[in-house]
């Protein structure tokens, strides 16, 4: 006998304290199936063969990590909050003459229960939605599908499901630590003490304005988005520890000096609010940071990884002015002719069905200088001038009129200017270049020649005299001996229908390089591969990459914001039963139904929008550095994220607010 | 016109499927009159409590009207019924009910701030109410902070500030030490003396002695009640536990 009445206990116990369990249920089915399909997508071989699957089973195990990392601290979180609450049920057990191996026994059975019921369900969601998912990938990475693709090999179900099992293991172990732990009396009589009303923890407050400020100010003040790529992390940080001592004792400083206000303090709505409040907040404080936090995350990796998605097709477009490029000369090694990449360019077209506008000759040299006011320099930089560093993409004089096949009227202290990153706004009238001043006569609106290196740097193009180059080319020359920069020259071609040759031409570069190959004079050092470039490859391998990112940032945008619905919801519940003592006793001396309802309105309000706010303020001083940081990933367009940004943060708004509506039910059923 | 008066009240209660009635109370008629302390007395199960959750407009009467300075309380609607509470009616609670979230003062001024007037006003009110009581040096403390005898007179001193016609008090002593008690019961005294109006719940003999008349209810009826005249607390306690003797031989009959 025995293990018939645990199990039935156990049992009994679940469906009655199904508040707690069905969440705690869910979440770990849910972490589970999201866990399943991202490690699934990791280890696929079909997968990683498939179209820019090199991509996505790194991202995909990038994805795997964060996932199980997040599930173990959720379990483990969850386990504890429902411990906590049962205590006086065990209370009640150890009254009736259970001792605490009983206890235990009773725990291991709803351990069982629970977790075969979240795995088994998790692994059936899994498999049901990685067949939605691998739909919704083949969509976002433009392809009909991929072989295979579809197909779950059963041995893929195996770890995740281990991993799961560890997690209930761990948590068990717990319980039983804990119960072990208790004493009876506690367990009894665990409802709530009174407590002190909380001090304000100055340190932890004069911190998290440090940390937050500093956090704030990396973001505002980086100019060179290679620095901010430096900085993020550290910027994540600050931010992340200001938010919680924010949280903690700002909380309390801000409801203390409420409370100070006797005016304000003395009214009927505020004086239980505030008072609700600064209790809550001494309870609340780390679990709506933590919300905070992961919202911030969601904005912020959705909002990205959407804008980097869709504002793809106009970023390829700034940097192909033209649709194809072969190198004819690098580094000042000539690699081929430029006769002879015109005339394979045209054979392979014509040989794939595609026509040719125009072919032309490009030559330049990419310098870098250092910018202070409107005085350019060449001179060694460090990593402390990063902002000041500018690029100039020098096209003489003779070379642009061939381009562009008119003369102009170029002086000797003259030059053409272009402003190719699409942030640098400013036009000087007078640029000064190593000392000597040129006058700007022209402002073009359309430089023929692309930077990959715009969206880093700053990039002008110049035009200017045939000897006034030379000079400049001897001039950085002799600064920076080997390192220093080479004239480089293309051969561009354009194509009559752009459009078409960007959806379908990915397979004209790599034909183009095996025509060309014969002409390269032996010429291989291991770049060949790079020497002809289209829009079209690219725009293939930015599918890919910034698909798989979107996917993924769908993924975890999904696994977090279950993790805030569970904590939001554990919140209330545990809220839900202390407020309603005192609503009781608001009621009981004169407020009226509509009036308690109110002030428990205000209270729940403001605890569950806070995050939010706070999650918006740091998306909007993140702005800056995440700007930076995707100029490094070819996106120039700010309005673009902007725009991303805004939808982003209004839809998850809306998802809050249901999660919102839907967990106040509860809490409302609890305090009535 | 009294200052209360419960006529003709009933109150059914019926188990969910109608099939099942429970007389709580029977046929409940009394008067108070202003300035009366009086002590309602019953065993568990007597109906003491369904009474005060009547008088205490937490609950409808099944039939029979209640009328307090002669306004009757089943006209009044909920927010109305809340202001009714505020104005007329001070409360203590067996089990105190003060709010942990809140100090000593802020818990005592409470009603004032609900009701939605300036404290300011009250001000003197609360220090002359709280130096009478004795709790004036723990006006800053929280109600985790002091001891059961001075929880419970800070509800008296809540149920005080605003000036009720009325106290109604549910079992005031029952979570008291007989020390905390006594002291308890001095205090509505003498608040008594200065003309308010106490009426009292309990099942203690000594907090009945303390009070003016004592009325006894028993399976939803007031079956019987004894005015304090001339008697000392003492010959007051000796006749309340008499009756009750009485009444319980009268039961088993």
């Amino acid at each position: 006998m025995g293990t018939a009445i645990y199990r039935k206990l156990a049992k009994s116990n679940i469906t009655k304290n199904y508040r707690f369990f069905i969440p705690r249920i869910l979440t770990e089915a849910g972490l589970l199936a999201c866990l399943f399909i991202t490690f699934t997508m990791t280890i696929d071989k079909k997968v990683c063969q498939g179209y820019g699957g090199a991509y996505m089973s790194f991202i995909m195990a990038i994805g795997t990590v964060i996932v199980s990392l997040l599930s173990l601290v959720l379990m483990i979180y969850s386990n504890s909050f429902l411990m906590k609450q049962r205590k006086p049920e065990f209370g009640l057990y150890h009254c009736l003459g259970m001792e605490k191996r009983h206890v235990g026994k009773v725990l291991f059975h709803e351990s069982l229960m629970t977790s075969v019921i979240s795995i088994v369900s998790g692994a059936a969601f899994g498999v049901l939605f990685y067949k939605v998912c691998s739909l919704i990938i083949c969509k976002i990475l433009h392809t009909d599908s991929i072989t295979g693709f579809y197909y779950i090999k059963p041995l893929s179900l195996v770890p995740p499901i281990i991993l799961f099992i560890v997690i209930d293991i761990i948590a068990y172990i717990i319980n039983r630590i804990s119960i072990a732990r208790m004493r009876p009396v506690e367990l009894i009589s665990s409802g709530h003490k009174g407590e002190k009303e909380p001090r304000v923890r100055w340190v932890l407050l004069v911190l998290g304005v440090i940390c937050l400020g500093s956090g704030y100010a990396i973001s505002l003040s980086i100019k060179s988005p290679i620095k901010a790529l430096e900085l993020f992390f550290l910027a994540v940080f600050l931010v992340i520890f200001g938010t919680y001592f924010l949280f903690v004792a700002g909380s309390i400083f801000v409801l203390k000096v409420l409370k100070k206000n006797e005016k304000f303090y003395y009214n009927r709505l505020n004086m239980p609010c505030v008072s609700g409040l600064l209790y809550r907040m001494k309870q609340n404080a780390v679990g709506l940071a933590s919300i905070a936090i992961l919202v911030t995350s969601v904005l912020v990796m959705l909002s990205t990884t959407i804008s980097l998605y869709t504002g793809m097709n106009s970023a390829i477009d700034d940097m192909f002015p033209q649709q194809c490029y072969v190198m004819t000369e690098r580094n000042g090694y000539e690699i081929i002719d430029p006769k002879d990449a015109e005339k394979c360019a045209y054979e392979v077209a014509s040989k794939m069905g595609f026509e040719i506008e125009k072919g032309s000759v490009q030559r330049y040299l990419e310098v870098t200088l250092v910018k202070n006011d409107n005085n350019f320099d060449f001179m060694e930089y460090n990593e402390a001038e990063l902002d000041n560093v500018v690029n100039f993409l020098i096209v003489k004089k003779s070379d642009y009129e061939t381009m562009m096949g008119k003369k102009t009227d170029i002086g000797d202290k003259d030059v053409i200017y272009y402003p190719i990153t699409i942030s640098e706004k400013e036009t000087p009238s007078v640029f000064r270049i190593s000392g000597e001043d040129f006058n700007v006569i022209e402002k073009i609106e359309a430089f023929p020649i692309s930077s990959a290196m715009g969206n880093v740097v700053p990039v002008y193009g110049i035009v200017a005299n045939d000897e006034v180059v030379d000079k400049w080319y001897e001039e950085q020359k002799a600064l920076f001996g080997d390192f220093a920069s080479e004239f480089d020259e293309r051969y561009a071609i354009e194509f009559k229908d752009p459009d078409r040759f960007y959806r379908e031409g990915k397979d004209y570069s790599p034909e183009l390089l095996k025509a060309i190959r014969p002409y390269m004079d032996g010429f291989d050092n291991g770049m060949v591969g790079y020497n002809v470039e289209s829009c079209a490859d690219v725009r293939d391998e930015l599918f890919s990459l910034y698909g798989t990112l979107l996917f993924l940032g769908l993924i975890l945008g999904t696994v977090f914001i279950f993790t805030t619905a569970l904590i939001i919801y554990y919140k209330q519940i545990s809220e839900g039963y202390e407020d309603r003592d005192r609503f009781k006793i608001m009621e009981k001396i004169g407020m009226s139904q509509k009036e308690v309802k109110k002030t428990i309105k205000t209270q729940v309000v403001m605890v569950f929008f806070l995050p939010l706010i706070v999650a918006g303020i740091h998306v909007a001083f993140a702005f800056p550095i995440i700007v930076k940081l995707l100029n490094l990933l070819l996106m120039g367009d700010t309005m673009h994220y902007v725009i991303c940004t805004l939808i982003v943060y209004l839809s998850f708004a809306i998802v809050y607010g249901l999660i919102y509506s839907g967990t106040s039910k509860t809490y409302y059923n609890i305090v009535k | 016109m009294a200052l209360l008066e419960v006529k003709g009240i009933k109150k059914t209660y019926t188990t969910r499927f109608g099939n099942n009635h429970v007389h709580a109370l029977k046929e409940v008629n009394f008067d108070v009159e202003s300035g009366d302390f009086v002590a309602i007395m019953g065993e568990s199960g007597s109906g003491k409590t369904t009474l005060l959750n009547l008088l205490a407009a937490f609950d409808k009467p099944t039939s029979g009207t209640i009328t307090i300075d002669g306004k009757e309380l089943v006209t009044l609607n909920d927010n109305s019924l809340a202001a009714y509470r505020r104005t007329n009616l001070g409360f203590v609670f067996q089990d105190f009910n003060l709010l942990d979230t809140l100090n000593i003062k802020d818990n005592i001024l409470l009603p004032i701030v609900l009701s939605g007037k300036n404290i300011n006003d009250y001000k003197e009110r609360l220090d002359s109410i709280t130096k009478d009581i004795g709790i004036n040096d723990v006006l800053k403390k929280y109600p985790h902070e002091i001891p059961g005898g001075q929880k419970q007179r800070v509800a008296v001193a809540r149920a005080l500030i605003t000036e009720p016609k009325m106290i109604l008090a549910d079992e005031p002593t029952g979570a008291l030490d007989s020390q905390s008690s006594d002291e308890l019961l001095r205090v509505f005294e003498r608040i008594n003396k200065n003309g308010q109006t106490i009426l009292m719940v309990t099942h203690s003999v000594a907090a009945a002695s303390h009070s003016n008349r004592v009325l006894f209810i028993k399976d939803g009826v007031v079956y019987h009640q004894i005015y304090r005249g001339d008697a000392t607390d003492e010959e007051l306690y000796k006749k309340i536990s008499d009756t009750l003797t009485m009444l319980r031989k009268g039961g088993e009959e």
